[in-house]
């Protein structure tokens, strides 16, 4: 940096680079200061559409609670169509599924949870639908495909559940060394309620055992 | 240099300087740049730390729950208060985290959805609706800002939608579910043979050099357990009170003092007549009212008796029989504005109308009982009663205090205290970490100090409050350790530990043995005939029918089922020594009925919604980042 002798000469050099790289400077933060409330804007904007999405969800429940399964199928395709991004869509799919299979309605509550796979952002979420349409598929007897929508790794605290829908689905095989294994592991892994499981595992048992 | 720039430091260069440094004021606010006083944290969760004011709350609030289900009072030694701690800390830490990641998934509530849960809470609602004015009063009275409420709300509602949005979710095909009743339900058809391990236990022999090994071997088991006596300082009121000496002038004192205990206040008898406004009534209708409430004080005024024209003209049904009687009345017992008349009227004295909550009301005051003062001898009892409650309370502080003083700042021995006090010394018998049965080695809260570190070293030990309110402090007397028994005192026990332990082995071997003939195929009777104990045969149970022991019932149930009509053997021994030998015959899976089934249904579906709920937070858990602060517990 080369010295100045006088503050004139200083002010001169600051006015000089004013000129040089005022616009920039000006530009900079005009960009910099409409980003933030561009961003402010973006984020109120997504709020307002999760809020949208909450309320949407609160009638799909209302309505699936009181058994109204037009009306539930109305709201969570709303909720399909408009605001699959949110956490909303994915939940009223299940919730849907529910009221569905409760009916007997097994292959429609299956659509709805394959679609709560292929659309949930998050795993845990994607794995509490995977169990769900194991058991769904194994109710069905299509084991197979069971054992294949549960296969692969899955996070951490699925353990338990994962393998009970594995042992059921080698108990409903015949397989029963397989599913012996599957529900010895699940019972290892389970955080408590294992009366059925237990009651399952039992049912096969080693003969003479 | 300083003085230049503030020279220069005018026109464009200087707004454009200040207009940079706020920025960032106007983007994030004050409160960024003065954070508080540094709070006392007892975890980090995600970053988002938990105060330990929050955790003191939640501690103290668990603490009441449990205290309530115990009755008000939790029982010493009943719970740990580690573990109430610890209970405390992941409840937080638990809520916290649900709260992240409900928001961090999207989950939101609108203002909407929080105005209308608040507007179907029943406690802001007058006459089934919504009551704004309600709502703000309730607020008041709890000094709450609607705003700090409403976001309290909406936080609660937004776990809910995320725990049960997931959770109230879930079911089993009904598949799974008549699975669950076919195995739940189950009926099999056993026989049972108990070989009953009392009845080898005469053949058994166990000679003195067995009994020695024994003891040489497992010696520490027998041991008299420490034992220990306090000498104590008590203070019970009911002793206190006998010590109360009363004069009769003390008794003359208080029944002047306290005369207003004694005082029957006076008392008014009126009768009236009642022309009722209906609430909300219009203009038209209060006029007419008044109209016939003048006319019937004017019949009064015209000579007519007050009763007469009660029957005829009020509203009261109970002028009918009464003539508008109302009996005595004291202050406070009636409305205001009438007994604001009532109390300055003379006897025989007709009012005018007065309005009040019912409508208009004319009063006769026909008789007055002058208030009376009970006569002291009357009282007497009453008096001296509460003279001693008092004086025992007073005495009770003073000598409390004394206590407390004297035995803390000579903490070697308890004569000084016992001088300040005027308390004797008692001394309890020896007992030992069970407690005695009665006296104050009884009570769990001396117990626990009794066997204290502090007290063991000779020391006073603190004031203990005892549950009905007696005060007493306790030190050593004479304490005695643990020691093992010598074996002549226990060679008995000893000698039926072996008994015991080779009559169990007896009985297996012979379970053993039928077990194998019925495998090899021999019938029942015959496998068992000439053994000990006794046979149930035939009999049908089901997984909670109480006529096997537990640990049979449950044998039988995870036996395989038997095939092709062959029986299926096994046995096993109980906790009590005797052998079980189970003959499992047949099954019959559980009937499909649909109680049973909308129960299944129901339970599994709550089960497993609770278990993948628990999947769903572990899974989160596990990519926490939590940090927990014990020092600040």
């Amino acid at each position: 940096m080369s010295e100045y002798t006088t503050d004139e000469e200083k002010v001169e050099a600051i006015k000089k680079w004013w000129q040089e790289n005022g616009k920039a400077v000006i530009a900079g933060i005009v960009l910099g200061v409409g980003g933030l409330f561009g961003w402010r804007y973006w984020v109120d904007l997504n709020e307002t559409r999760a809020e949208r999405a909450s309320d949407l969800f609160l009638a799909v429940d209302r309505a699936s609670r009181a058994g109204d399964l037009e009306q539930a199928r109305q709201q969570a395709d709303l909720l399909r169509a408009d605001y699959a991004r949110t956490p909303y869509a994915p939940l009223a799919a299940l919730e849907l599924a529910r009221l569905q299979a409760s009916r007997g309605e097994l292959d429609s509550a299956e659509e709805n949870m394959r679609w709560a796979i292929g659309q949930g952002r998050s795993e845990e979420v994607t794995w509490t639908a995977r169990v769900r349409l194991a058991r769904v598929l194994v109710a069905l007897e299509r084991a197979d495909e069971a054992l294949e929508t549960v296969a692969g790794s899955h996070p951490q605290g699925f353990e338990a559940l994962v393998e009970e829908v594995r042992g059921d689905a080698w108990r409903a095989k015949g397989d029963r060394d397989q599913a012996r294994a599957a529900y010895d592991r699940a019972i290892a892994a389970s955080m408590g309620g294992t009366e059925f499981l237990q009651m399952k595992r039992d049912d096969v048992a080693v003969p003479g055992a | 240099m300083l003085q230049k720039i503030r020279d220069k430091a005018t026109g464009w260069l200087a707004y454009a300087i200040i207009i940079l440094i706020s920025i960032p004021f106007a983007l994030w606010g004050l409160n960024e740049y003065f954070g508080g006083a540094p709070t006392q944290v007892v975890a980090e969760v995600n970053g988002v730390e938990i105060p330990a004011r929050a955790y003191q709350q939640e501690f103290q609030q668990q603490r009441q729950q449990l205290a309530q289900m115990f009755g008000g009072r939790i029982p010493s030694g009943a719970v740990d208060e580690d573990m109430m701690r610890e209970n405390a800390l992941q409840t937080l830490i638990r809520r916290e985290l649900v709260a992240q990641m409900a928001k961090e998934k999207g989950f939101r509530i609108s203002p909407s959805a929080v105005a209308s849960e608040i507007r179907a809470v029943p406690g802001f609602q007058r006459d089934g609706v919504f009551d704004p004015e309600r709502y703000r009063q309730i607020m008041e009275a709890q000094r709450r800002s609607p705003a700090e409420f409403e976001a309290r709300v909406a936080q609660a509602m937004l776990l809910e939608q995320f725990q049960s949005g997931y959770q109230r979710s879930a079911f089993l095909p009904e598949a799974m579910v008549e699975d669950f009743v076919r195995l739940r339900h189950e009926r099999r058809q056993v026989s049972v043979h108990r070989f009953p391990a009392e009845a080898y236990a005469e053949r058994v022999q166990v000679s003195e050099e067995e009994i020695a090994a024994y003891y040489a071997e497992h010696g520490e088991q027998f041991q008299t357990p420490e034992r220990l006596r306090l000498a104590y300082l008590l203070l019970d009121d009911a002793t206190l009170a006998e010590q109360v000496s009363v004069t009769e002038a003390d008794l003359r004192r208080e029944y002047e003092q306290r005369s207003d205990l004694f005082t029957q206040p006076e008392e008014r008898r009126a009768s009236h007549i009642l022309i009722r406004i209906e609430p909300g009534a219009d203009a038209d209708a209060q006029a007419a009212a008044e109209a016939r409430a003048r006319e019937a004080r004017a019949r009064i005024e015209a000579g007519e008796d007050f009763a007469e024209v009660a029957r005829a003209v009020s509203d009261d049904p109970m002028a009918e029989t009464a003539g508008g009687d109302l009996g005595y009345i004291a202050r406070g017992d009636v409305d205001p504005t009438l007994e604001g008349v009532l109390f300055t009227m003379r006897v025989g004295d007709v009012s005018q109308p007065v309005r009040t909550g019912l409508g208009l009301q004319i009063i006769k005051l026909t008789a007055i009982e002058p208030s009376r003062r009970e006569p002291f001898e009357a009282v007497r009892d009453e008096v001296e009663a509460e003279f001693r409650s008092r004086r025992v309370e007073g005495l009770h502080i003073e000598l409390t205090e004394r206590l407390l003083t004297e035995s803390f700042e000579q903490p070697g021995t308890l004569q000084p205290a016992a001088e300040a006090t005027g308390l004797s010394i008692a001394y309890t018998d020896w007992f030992t970490r069970q407690g005695a049965a009665e006296g104050i080695a009884s009570e769990p809260e001396v117990l626990r100090v009794a066997f204290s570190q502090e007290v063991r070293q000779g020391r006073n030990s603190d004031l203990i409050d005892l549950p009905d309110g007696r005060v007493v402090v306790v030190r050593l007397h004479e304490y005695e350790p643990a020691a093992p028994r010598p074996l002549e005192e226990v060679a008995e026990e000893i000698r039926l530990q072996l008994v015991w332990e080779e009559s169990r082995r007896l009985a297996e071997a012979d379970g053993a043995r039928a077990l194998e003939a019925l495998q090899a195929g021999s019938d029942w009777a015959q496998s068992l005939a000439g053994l000990p104990g006794e046979s149930t045969t035939e009999l049908w149970v089901t997984r909670d029918s109480g006529e096997l022991p537990g640990a049979v019932t449950s044998r039988v149930f995870t036996l395989n089922r038997p095939a092709n009509d062959r029986p299926v053997f096994s046995g096993l021994s109980l906790r009590d020594g005797d052998y079980v030998l189970v003959a499992l015959y047949a099954s019959e899976p559980g009937e499909l009925r649909p109680e049973r089934m909308n129960e299944a249904r129901q339970q599994l579906a709550n089960l497993y919604g609770g278990l993948e709920f628990e999947a769903l937070y572990q899974a989160l858990e596990a990519r926490a980042k939590i940090r927990i602060f014990r020092e600040n517990l």
